[in-house]
């Protein structure tokens, strides 16, 4: 029994020693393997916020940020510098959070725009958020320690295909469409040519009635604990939400929803989700991302949202 | 609880722990048997335990009636029919029900029914053709029927091999344990690292079969035939493994059977535990191949539609058990032309043959399983147009790529190249081992091969593990 209880523990612990060899060897000198893809955006998205030294509008949640505001609009509305964190969904509204916390300085206005309130605050997708972050080493600051075991479990997954990538002289490639680094601006919005194509709309992501997580609203609620302390506003705002041409939706589900926010976060809520409910032919390939069209009108919307609430003059 | 959940490791570590302690510590049988019959019921009723009354009930009925049945014919038949009664409830209550009704009932089956029914049902006809003692400690029996790992999807046990190990003491046997372990290992990689990957791929075919080019359709049809032995072995090698690491030794279930080189060859090589059942109980019973060849037919037909049956109680499952049904008998007449082809023109045709009768077996209804066979109708089309046009134009990685309907997929390159290296690192272990046990290959081989092969086999395990690992089995519906 005890040469096999000993046996047991090499079996588990070498191959563990010899995946952090590999992990460690990996980081320092084969990653980064994806510094092209839509992920990478995450670097040039923290630098700009780094960059602005006067107060800025932060906009933060999943793709539907990403691929549904025009910055540059809002920037000339209200003379204060954007910048749109916006990133894949398949992080978790957590993840964004955090990544929005590198980035908030005294005086910033931070606009939280997340697609789904009923997540369980954790890392979605940890394999993702490793390729997202790589070896950009002062981005780890975003996981937190409750996100360690599932980043842990997600490691040798990513090591395993990111050597793959560099062996076969995969990686870094540049994705010829939306998804790539290069498709967005300077302010962080995805500004590749965005039409309606029936063709190309996934719809893997179905839309949900919207629902309200207690973890969710506690985790938000110390985000914006986070925002006063330091100095900052926050700010929630409305996703776009998918009609179809002939589709009638039931306004009632969005406006209970929309009050159950109110009553719930200790931030103000300052859109009426019901005006952001656009026609399908304002989508590009998923109901949440927005046509180069969309983006605008959902801009406008935003924009008359702040002027209404009236905080920017307030503050 | 399934093998592949992380609840399931605790489990198994505290129950290995405990068996051992009981085994070095205890001197009664009984009481180290009371103790597995806990973790039994304890694993059992993890499933559901509104579903624990069933297996109490079996049990109690294969106890009880197992003094009886050698006495009149007619205790015999009760004592079968009362078996058989909640798997007919749960199972097949729909077929009779649902010409009568409008409304679609479906029940959900307890976890393992149809094979603790069956391994209790060998035990009672075992005691009535004589072949073994009745069980009269209440305990050994209601370990033999409800023994956690093979009760959700098997290997069937024989009471007769069976039971004896219960009867004496498992002490530490350094070699069973670490075998077992190892094919507990071989058979996560097989479920957990290949079927499941190949199991997403398939159903996104599935569910875009009209969009998909005939070819695809093909290449799923025999992607799912191996899909479904992974998936199956993979769980019978966990099974199998565990008991090991326990003390037992239990037979196995799958040996190489899409190396068969006929359908009868592969029934003695595919779910044996079942297909010897079947043999055992049902079609010598009938006759067997002992009567007139037009006989002989009938028995092989009767058994395959009761096998289709026992799979569930859906016309599409009765379809596949009648097509391996008719498979056999052409295998028969045919027999002597079949035997002068080359070996890997046998192997190939059969698994062509064996790939044709999964369609039904997969389908959820004869339109899924109909509008299948419509595409591959188009296939010999395809297929010159294939090797006239398409390769040409497109080259090789374009015909691969229209091979695996790779435009229609979700999941990525990198997904596909992971799951072919894994799947060639399976055929090649597979093959390696055609002749050979695995694991006893293993065991000779000098101590640094030994270790290098055990390092790389878990590290190839952790770096594919999904982090999502999924808790269903195939046939943990039967």
């Amino acid at each position: 029994m005890k040469k096999f209880l000993w046996n047991l523990f090499f079996i588990i612990f070498i191959p563990i020693v010899i995946i952090f060899i590999w992990g460690s060897f990996f980081l320092f000198l084969f990653a980064p393997q994806y510094k092209y893809e839509y992920t990478a955006s995450i670097v040039d998205k923290i630098q700009r916020s780094e960059d602005i030294e006067v107060p800025k509008i932060i906009l933060v949640g999943n793709s539907n940020v990403a691929f549904g505001f025009d910055s540059e609009l809002i920037e000339n509305e209200f003379n204060m510098p954007v910048v749109n964190l916006g990133l894949h969904g398949g992080l978790g509204n957590a993840f964004h959070e955090e990544m929005a916390k590198l980035c908030i300085k005294e005086n910033d206005v931070v606009i939280v725009c997340h697609s789904s309130y009923s997540d369980n605050d954790e890392i979605t997708n940890p394999e993702l958020a490793w390729i997202t972050l790589e070896n950009n080493y002062n981005l780890y600051k975003i996981i937190r320690k409750k996100d360690f075991i599932k980043m842990l479990r997600a490691f040798p997954r990513y090591i395993y295909k990111g050597t793959i990538l560099y062996f076969t002289h995969q990686g870094n490639e540049i994705p010829g469409n939306c998804y790539s680094r290069f498709a967005f601006n300077k302010y962080g919005d995805n500004n590749f040519p965005r039409i309606y194509d029936t063709d190309l709309m996934d719809f893997s992501l179905l839309r949900d009635e919207p629902q309200i997580s207690k973890k969710c609203i506690d985790r938000m609620n110390s985000f914006n604990e986070y925002c006063k302390n330091k100095g900052a506003s926050m700010y929630v705002a409305a996703y776009p939400i998918y009609r179809m041409t002939d589709e009638v939706i039931d306004l009632n589900i969005y406006n209970s929803f929309q009050s159950d926010l109110c009553r719930f976060l200790d931030c103000k809520v300052i859109s009426n989700f019901s005006d952001y409910i656009f026609d399908e032919t304002l989508f590009y390939n998923s109901i949440l991302h927005l046509t180069n069209e969309g983006a605008i009108e959902r801009t406008k919307l935003l924009i008359n949202d702040i002027k209404r609430t009236n905080f920017l003059k307030k503050d | 609880m399934s093998f592949t959940s992380i609840s399931f490791i605790f489990f198994i570590v505290a129950v290995f722990f405990i068996n051992y302690i009981c085994q070095a510590f205890l001197k009664s049988i009984n009481v180290i048997n009371l103790v597995l019959l806990g973790s039994c019921l304890i694993f059992y009723s993890f499933s559901d335990i509104r579903f624990l009354p069933f297996l109490i009930y079996s049990i109690g009925v294969t106890y009880i009636f197992s003094f009886f049945v050698t006495k009149k014919r007619i205790i015999f038949l009760v004592a079968i029919i009362l078996e058989l009664l909640p798997l007919i409830f749960f199972k097949y209550l729909s077929l009779f029900i649902s010409p009568f009704t409008e409304k679609s009932i479906s029940l959900f089956v307890p976890l393992g029914l149809s094979f603790f029914t069956f391994q209790s049902l060998g035990y009672l006809i075992e005691i009535k053709r004589k072949n073994i003692e009745i069980e009269r400690n209440v305990i050994t029996l209601s370990c033999f029927i409800s023994f956690f790992p093979v009760i959700s999807s098997g290997p069937i046990q024989r009471a007769g091999i069976f039971i004896p190990q219960l009867k004496q003491k498992r002490l530490f046997d350094y070699e069973l344990t670490t075998d077992g372990l190892k094919l507990f290992m071989w058979g996560i990689f097989k479920k957990v690292i290949i079927a499941d990957s190949l199991n997403s791929y398939i159903n996104q075919v599935y569910s875009k079969i009209d969009n998909v080019s005939p070819i695809s359709v093909l290449f799923s049809v025999f992607l799912f035939s191996f899909q479904l032995y992974l998936d199956f072995s993979g769980y019978s090698d966990m099974a199998v493994g565990i008991s090991n690491s326990l003390g037992f030794r239990v037979g196995k279930n799958f040996d190489h059977p899409y190396l068969s080189k006929s359908c009868k060859e592969f029934w003695k090589r595919w779910h044996i535990s079942l297909s010897s059942w079947f043999q055992d109980y049902l079609y010598i019973p009938l006759g067997g191949n002992r009567v007139s060849n037009f006989r002989n037919y009938v028995n092989l037909m009767i058994t395959f539609l009761i096998s289709g049956l026992w799979h569930g109680a859906s016309i599409t499952f009765v379809i596949w058990g009648g097509i391996h049904g008719i498979y056999l008998c052409l295998g028969k007449i045919l027999n002597r032309v079949n035997k002068r082809l080359p070996d890997f023109i046998r192997i190939g045709c059969t698994f062509v043959l064996i790939s044709f009768a999964w369609i039904f077996f997969k389908a959820d209804d004869l339109n899924t399983g109909g509008g299948i066979l419509k595409r591959l109708i188009e296939v010999p089309t395809e297929i010159k147009l294939f090797f006239s046009e398409y390769i040409r134009i497109n080259g090789l990685f374009g015909a691969i790529k229209y091979i695996i309907a790779f435009d229609c997929i979700n999941g990525g390159t990198m997904e596909l190249l992971m799951t072919s290296l894994n799947f060639m690192i399976f055929v090649i272990i597979s093959l390696c081992t055609y002749n050979n046990n695995g694991v006893i290959m293993l065991r000779e081989k000098n101590v640094v091969v030994r270790w290098l092969f055990y390092v790389i086999f878990v590290i190839l395990i952790i770096t594919n593990m999904p982090l999502n690992v999924s808790n269903n089995f195939a046939y943990f519906k039967f």
